[in-house]
């Protein structure tokens, strides 16, 4: 199966999930006979005169975007450019694009010219379409958003934006003619597009392909201390650290759910930006945590996804705090994975990936009583989170999301070329929520 | 001293040939004997304040005759009248040259040439004073605010300035040439020569008036031949497919900024009417220095359009009006829509609908309702009032603007209006090119569309709204609306509609 995958990060230069999720689809399918095309992580990260850099056999970078607003494409769409003359040749049956943003539209609208015969599919791992302030719904003042209006848009992206707002708009109206069909991971993101305007017969959900996981089964928590009697109970976050992942709110609330249960220990798994960035709520989460006991919060650092069953061993449960509505973190597949369950704000694709009181806790978003409350309720379910046969469960469970993930990608591929008239209407078929 | 009443005659009428004929041949007989006696015979020509055209043709006996007495009598005359100082003048096409100066006490200012082929031109100036703190404070003087002044002296078409007096003041100041500088800048020039920064605007009607309209007038009058409009462009890129049997041809003149087209053409490329052929798309580039940035970026996007796409690229700024009325001349359909690069389509659809609408009244000047980003009305006709701040200018009315689009009928016919704006207009092009198109005189933009609608309506034909049709107007995205000149910009061409205009002469 020859496609090309589209994302807007190689996932050697960008973590983040979204680059992961097509790189796995990358490496499921096919690299051999399939494509990975990403952008740069700047314009800077290729050398002067060099448009596509060629990372390894059908892998390539591209200059990035120089609009977050408008999308554009930063290199020649010419058949005369090299990314014509190196994508030209693989005749890709099916482009599957993972993002737009950074490799810009006019890269979307020119492969739809380029492979008129490939169906164009897109996953869809934000809210970039109604959101063009960061792709969150999360406005500027850090409230959540109900949906784009012109005015509220422009104050998000600082006032005088009404004319590229617009020219987006017009543009991504255009994105939903090219498309073929889209793939939501999350019944939320997918309510999302739905009312921004996508065609309802072409939007299906299917889960984004969680990393090949370890075959053994971590120790359980309770290995995690020698001492009898001490009934230790690690509460661990784990990804990125930004503004917009509540780490702060996880803090504040485990230290009131400490009180209650002293022997609560905090881990904070991830990479923190240099110090002195500007985010003024990241410095005063830094300040916050060197005043407090190392026993009780600990920074374990920067972590590959390889690297998460040994950091998840000493872990009970796995903690997420966003304040904005994720659309499918993988760290929840990824933890149920390995048997733990993870408490997470009742919002958006976080909520429907944990089944409260089975998989994990949900709490009310952005409160710090209700996460402490949830925390305490793990705490006192700590033994029976322990025992194997929960463990198991949440794991079972989550090894059969796996493969079904794999299934489904493969499936919707399979009807997606074998309809040959992919522009037809017959396209609403794919349709399904998974 | 029987010659000073032929003299003062001459000199009132500003008539320095007739002057000099008298003078000459009187200081040939008596020259020593009357210099001496200056006082005396050239009293009632200093009562009558005419020193300042005398000074220049004793000034020019003295060095064509080797003269001192006439050197003696101009300084002695020099003495009696203000400081002035001409700060520079500015040719401009045609022979018109603006001399841009002040004087310590105001008057209206006596400017005297000596052209380069040897006339005497004497120029009354009857403009209002501008504003000049910047002398009130060189003089010292607080009360001389009003020390500015600007007149206009009409040389023959190929003849220069060779010497110039002002006030009697010989001068030689720095001449900036702005005969080949593209139309819209002699505006700006023009109007900033004015001290916009201090002068009040009021006073800019009679500042036009006496001054600045003709030299425009003339500046443009080299624009008008609609023959000539398609010889005004230096490049020209053909792109996408064709369709050399498209109804329309939508005319788009850029100017600025030119990345509200991406959003334009993706409303375009998503509708059928334009892949499928009904409609040409002709972008007018009206501004160097984007053009080679626009024509590398449109070679590399829409080489391989579905759309017919021509970009021509004018050979200078040629302002809002003309680069329409270029598009226009070179345009091949019949009909031609002229759209602002700003104006978005909201659905397909549009434009089968405003050809159905046009042609069942096919001598008409139609145009869609325009609304904004919010789903406002932007544009559903316009009629001119008295603006409020100088009810002599006529202001441009938009009825039911900033009212929800929704609730704006949408008729099945198109309904008639008083006028129509310039961002989306529908007409035949033979028609427009009959009338004359949008008068170059406007400049950079504003206004020509009321001039035309009043012009098209004077010719018995109709300006029609289709309220069913909608269109995105992102508004005045090209134009920098802000700041003192654009205020002066507006004004200026507010002032031409109702010179041009006698329906705006008595506004409501």
């Amino acid at each position: 199966m020859k496609i090309l995958y589209v994302s807007h990060g190689h996932p050697q230069l960008n973590c983040g999930g979204g680059e992961w999720a097509a790189w796995r689809l990358f490496e499921h399918f096919g690299p051999e006979s399939c494509g990975f095309l990403a952008a740069a992580p700047a314009s800077g990260a290729l050398p002067p005169g060099c448009e596509v850099k060629e990372l390894a056999p059908r892998q390539w970078l591209i200059k990035p975007s120089t609009s977050a607003v408008m999308h554009d494409t930063a290199v020649n769409l010419n058949r005369n450019g090299q990314l014509h003359a190196a994508l030209a040749q693989h005749n890709f049956a099916l482009i599957h694009l993972h993002h737009y943003l950074h490799v810009g539209l006019d890269l979307v609208f020119a492969l739809r010219r380029w492979f008129p015969q490939a169906p164009l599919v897109l996953t869809l791992h934000d809210y970039w379409g109604p959101c063009a302030y960061e792709g969150r719904l999360l406005r500027r003042d850090g409230q959540l958003c109900d949906g784009p209006r012109p005015a509220a848009c422009d104050q998000c992206l600082g006032g005088n934006q009404r004319t590229e707002l617009a020219i987006r708009q017009a543009r991504l109206q255009q994105l939903k003619g090219c498309i073929d069909h889209w793939i939501a991971p999350s019944y939320f993101l997918k309510r999302q597009y739905l009312k921004w305007g996508v065609d309802p017969r072409r939007l299906s959900v299917i889960d984004n392909l969680p990393p090949t996981f370890a075959a053994a089964a971590p120790p359980s928590a309770s290995a995690a201390t020698d001492e009898p009697g001490i009934d230790v109970f690690v509460v661990a976050y784990c990804g990125q650290i930004n503004r917009w992942k509540g780490i702060d709110l996880i803090v504040e609330g485990f230290l009131l759910a400490q009180q209650h249960h002293p022997e609560m220990q905090l881990q904070i798994h991830g990479g923190w930006p240099a110090a002195g960035t500007g985010d003024a709520l990241i410095e005063a989460l830094r300040q916050k945590l060197k005043s407090l006991p190392a026993q009780l919060v600990q920074c374990c650092g920067t972590y590959q996804p390889g690297e998460l069953p040994q950091r998840l061993q000493a872990v009970d449960v796995v903690v997420m705090g966003s304040r904005w509505y994720e659309n499918a973190p993988m760290i929840i597949n990824e933890a149920h994975r390995y048997g733990r369950p993870v408490l997470a704000p009742d919002l958006g694709g976080m909520a429907e990936k944990i089944k409260h009181d089975i998989t994990g806790w949900l709490f009310k978003p952005g409160d710090i009583n209700s996460l402490a409350k949830a925390l305490i309720k793990a705490a006192k379910n700590g033994k029976c989170l322990r025992t194997n046969n929960t463990a198991k469960s949440i794991s079972l469970n989550a090894i059969n999301k796996q493969a079904k993930c794999h299934k489904q990608h493969k499936a919707f591929y399979d009807k997606l070329l074998s309809l040959t008239q992919y522009h037809d209407i017959r396209f609403s078929q794919l349709a399904r929520d998974s | 001293m029987k010659q000073a009443p032929e003299l003062l005659e001459a000199l009132s009428r500003g008539d320095l040939p007739g002057a000099a004929a008298v003078l000459q041949p009187w200081l040939d007989r008596h020259g020593p004997e009357a210099l001496q006696q200056w006082q005396h015979w050239l009293a009632p020509l200093v009562e009558a304040r005419l020193q300042p055209l005398l000074v220049p043709l004793l000034q020019q006996r003295a060095v064509s005759h080797g003269d001192p007495h006439a050197e003696a009598v101009a300084n002695a005359l020099r003495l009696t009248l203000s400081q002035a100082a001409v700060d520079r003048v500015i040719a401009t096409p045609g022979g018109q040259y603006l001399i841009v100066g002040w004087q310590q006490s105001w008057s209206q200012p006596w400017v005297v040439v000596l052209t380069g082929s040897g006339q005497w031109l004497a120029c009354h100036g009857t403009a209002p004073p501008l504003r000049r703190p910047d002398v009130s404070q060189h003089l010292g003087l607080p009360t001389c605010g009003d020390a500015g002044l600007l007149v206009r002296v009409p040389v023959a078409a190929g003849d220069t300035i060779a010497r110039l007096w002002l006030q009697g003041q010989e001068a030689a100041p720095t001449v900036l040439d702005a005969c080949d500088c593209p139309y819209p800048l002699l505006v700006d020039t023009l109007l900033q020569a004015c001290q916009l920064e201090h002068t009040p605007i009021e006073r800019l009607p009679e500042l036009l008036h006496h001054a600045l309209a003709p030299v425009l007038l003339r500046a443009c009058e080299p624009l008008r031949p609609t023959a000539l409009w398609p010889s005004l462009i230096e490049r020209r890129l053909q792109l996408g497919q064709r369709h050399p049997d498209a109804a329309v041809t939508v005319v788009v003149p850029l100017y600025g900024r030119w990345d509200v087209v991406l959003g334009q053409i993706a409303s375009f490329q998503i509708d059928p009417a334009f892949s499928r052929g009904l409609a040409r798309l002709l972008y007018v580039v009206d501004d160097p220095s984007i053009a080679s940035a626009f024509g590398r970026w449109c070679s590399a996007q829409w080489a391989e359009s579905a759309l017919d796409i021509t970009v021509v690229m004018v050979d200078q700024n040629r302002g809002f009006g003309m680069a329409c009325n270029i598009g226009v001349a070179t345009a091949s359909s019949d009909l031609v829509l002229l759209l602002n690069s700003d104006v978005f389509a909201l659905q397909p659809g549009w434009l089968e609908r405003l050809l159905a609408h046009h042609a069942s009244t096919p001598d008409a000047l139609l145009a869609p309702l325009l609304v904004d980003d919010e789903g406002l009305i932007q544009h559903a006709g316009m009629r001119a009032e008295a603006r409020l701040d100088n009810p002599a200018l006529p202001a441009c009315i938009h009825p039911g603007k900033g009212q929800q689009a929704a609730l704006w009928p949408q008729l099945a016919a198109p309904s008639s209006v008083e006028a129509l704006s310039g961002a989306a207009l529908l007409f035949q092009r033979q028609r427009w090119l009959a009338l004359g198109g949008f008068e170059p005189v406007f400049g950079t933009g504003d206004f020509e569309d009321l001039e035309l609608s009043l012009r098209w309506r004077r010719a018995g034909l109709p300006l029609l709204l289709a309220s069913d049709v909608r269109l995105l107007h992102l508004e005045g995205q090209s134009l920098a609306r802000q700041g003192l000149l654009a205020q002066w910009r507006t004004a200026a061409n507010a002032w031409w509609a109702r010179k041009l205009c006698p329906e705006l002469q008595v506004l409501p």
